[in-house]
């Protein structure tokens, strides 16, 4: 029934891999004919290299915090909020919230003289601090990440704890198990495939958080802020298309690499047969 | 007694964390909204003074304006224009995608067609390409097409974007094939089996996708600056960025309006948003790894009937006052918003 699926197929080809791959046929063409001279000239690009371990960094601390506390509010959740689990509308909404009407509400709490300086002055006779620039910076860039997507992780862990059975962990307690075996040796490896499907959604999430990153600091943010996509935004910008084509197609290799593994190792959840 | 006792103080302390905890989320929210009722001067003065509250005794005068809510929703042109322009783009290419990726993930889960692995990984892994490695590629498409900076820059690349399909795919790939192989056993013809058996089962997960990318599209901040340059196609999430770097406290009357038709939808649809996406990436609410969708999603809303759990118990008779009245008093009923107690728990209590 390829009928079906041709008008979406074709468009997807129009505007997204037809151009991707001559993008990726200009990437290769320098000016001694075909070869791999913008790559090398791309790894050897101080601004690239920047971009590239600052989003890596980012994402070292975003996931695992991610992880872990979506987890910990899950079970919480889970083992004491009876009536319903109300606390989720405020996070989900926190999700829905566009980025440019909330943004702003960011800066004006970690500005120089932002309630949260303020605060930790009056409150703590510490001197003002600036968040906005420095290794500070991952303080609100790491609140905002989580605010806004603490919602989605927090659902699957708790329908993943849902799902549990109680038996086990009355037989558990039965054998005189406390509180903490019963999470280290019963619901964290059970809860393993949650666990992979949040961390890479929370891989990818680091992606999404670009939005706020230019939303608070523009396209030439403070170093530690400079993100991947700043640097294919500013390429794109002075129209530098050889780095910038390598640049995508070394992105789209990477990512494409991690989401094939995956769908590798989920063949059967993916593609019943 | 002493249990009964027990549970009520608990369950205030529980209600006094809730509401902080909640009250913290909001926070930025609540702020935003403050600061859009509130006179320019006032809005200094509390920036300036808000942890001097603790230390002066000078009476706070707050001047709450509403005045520039008129000024903005009634007569600020460029408002309306960038307002409509976001309704523009969001219902056009929210309904165009629906339209598009609806067939495309029939073919692919219910008729199975050659090479759907293939597509299915393409089309996965350029979903999760953040928009700057695509950018170019469809620059250069709107470019040579004469489409740049017309409202069809950003519909025609939205049109065709994965996400619908993906989540639809997975969302349809629950559907036991064995209805549908019954269904052609019985002679159904290809649209008859469409119509009368996928979508009205896929109605639900078409509904939730939809309402997702109405709010993702709401958001739309990238597109806009890439694809388009003159200031009357910009959607109203550019035309606040732009407020905001005018004078920041301008800002804030449009961007609660933004906001609203977000809380509208949030509050009339979240469940479907809520459920929709556990099933296409859950399967209704138990493990990732596909197993049996549990009552997770009615855990959820909290305002779930409650219905007969895996163990048969049926809680059918329950009203839902009888529901609220028992949570109050802690006493629990276990299965319904999950094993809220084990029997061993239950058994010291008694």
């Amino acid at each position: 029934m390829w009928s079906l699926l041709l008008p979406h197929l074709a468009g997807v080809m129009v505007f997204y891999l037809l151009p991707f791959g001559w993008g990726i046929v200009q990437s290769l063409r320098t000016a001694s004919g075909f070869g791999l001279a913008n790559y090398a000239h791309l790894f050897r690009n101080e601004a690239f290299r920047l971009a590239a371990v600052n989003t890596l960094t980012l994402a070292l601390v975003t996931v695992p915090l991610l992880v872990g506390l979506s987890m910990a509010a899950a079970l919480y959740a889970h083992r004491h909020l009876k009536s319903g689990f109300l606390l989720l509308h405020p996070v989900l909404i926190n999700f829905a919230i566009p980025t440019a009407s909330i943004a702003y509400m960011w800066t004006i709490l970690f500005e120089d003289f932002g309630w949260v300086n303020v605060w930790i002055h009056r409150g703590f006779g510490l001197p003002h601090q600036n968040w906005l620039d420095g290794a500070l910076l991952y303080v609100p860039i790491v609140s905002i990440f989580l605010f806004k997507y603490l919602a989605f992780p927090i659902f699957i862990f708790f329908g993943g704890r849902q799902s549990l059975s109680v038996e086990l962990y009355e037989a558990a307690s039965i054998d005189g198990a406390s509180a903490f075996k019963k999470f280290w040796h019963l619901t964290v490896p059970l809860l393993k495939p949650e666990i992979l499907f949040t961390a890479v959604l929370g891989f990818f999430y680091n992606f999404k958080i670009y939005k706020e990153a230019y939303v608070l600091f523009g396209a030439y943010p403070p170093k530690e802020a400079y993100l991947i996509q700043h640097f294919l935004n500013n390429q794109f910008q002075k129209v530098a298309l050889d780095t910038l084509t390598a640049a995508a197609a070394v992105m789209a290799v990477a990512i494409g690499a991690v989401i094939y593994g995956l769908i590798r190792a989920n063949r059967s959840a993916y593609f019943p047969s | 007694m002493r249990c009964l006792r027990m549970k009520v103080a608990r369950n205030v302390t529980r209600n006094i964390i809730v509401a902080a905890l909640a009250a913290i989320l909001l926070f930025p929210l609540i702020l935003l909204l403050l600061f859009s009722i509130l006179d320019g001067e006032t809005m200094e003065q509390l920036l300036a003074s808000f942890g001097s509250r603790f230390a002066d005794s000078a009476p706070f005068r707050w001047k709450v304006d509403v005045s520039s809510y008129v000024h903005v929703a009634a007569e600020s042109r460029k408002f309306a224009a960038a307002l409509l322009n976001s309704f523009q783009y969001s219902l056009i290419t929210t309904f165009g995608q629906l339209l598009l990726a609806l067939p495309a993930a029939i073919a692919l889960s219910v008729f199975k067609v050659k090479g759907r692995r293939l597509i299915v990984t393409m089309y996965m892994i350029l979903m999760m390409m953040p928009f700057q490695v695509t950018m170019v590629p469809t620059f250069l498409t709107l470019y040579y097409l004469d489409l740049l900076d017309s409202p069809w820059a950003i519909i025609l690349p939205q049109w065709f974007v994965p996400f619908s399909v993906i989540l639809l795919y997975l969302y349809m790939i629950r559907i036991p094939s064995e209805l549908h192989e019954a269904a052609q056993v019985d002679g159904a013809g290809t649209v008859r089996l469409i119509r009368h058996i996928v979508i009205p089962l896929v109605k639900h997960g078409l509904w939730s996708v939809g309402l997702l990318h109405f709010i993702d599209s709401w958001n739309m901040i990238e597109q806009p600056i890439v694809f388009l340059s003159s200031m009357e196609r910009m959607p109203l999430s550019i035309f606040i960025r732009q407020s905001l770097e005018r004078n920041a406290a301008e800002m804030f009357v449009p961007a609660v309006l933004f906001v609203l038709p977000i809380l509208i939808i949030y509050g009339m649809y979240h469940r479907s948003i809520i459920s929709g996406l556990l099933i296409s990436f859950t399967g209704g609410g138990g493990t990732v790894s596909g197993q049996t969708p549990d009552h997770g999603v009615q855990g959820f809303s909290g305002w779930g009937m409650p219905k007969d759990d895996v163990d048969g118990r049926s809680r059918l008779g329950m009203t839902k006052r009888e529901v609220d009245v028992h949570t109050r008093l802690g006493v629990p009923f276990d299965g319904v918003h999950g094993p809220s107690r084990s029997a061993l728990e239950e058994g010291a209590c008694r």
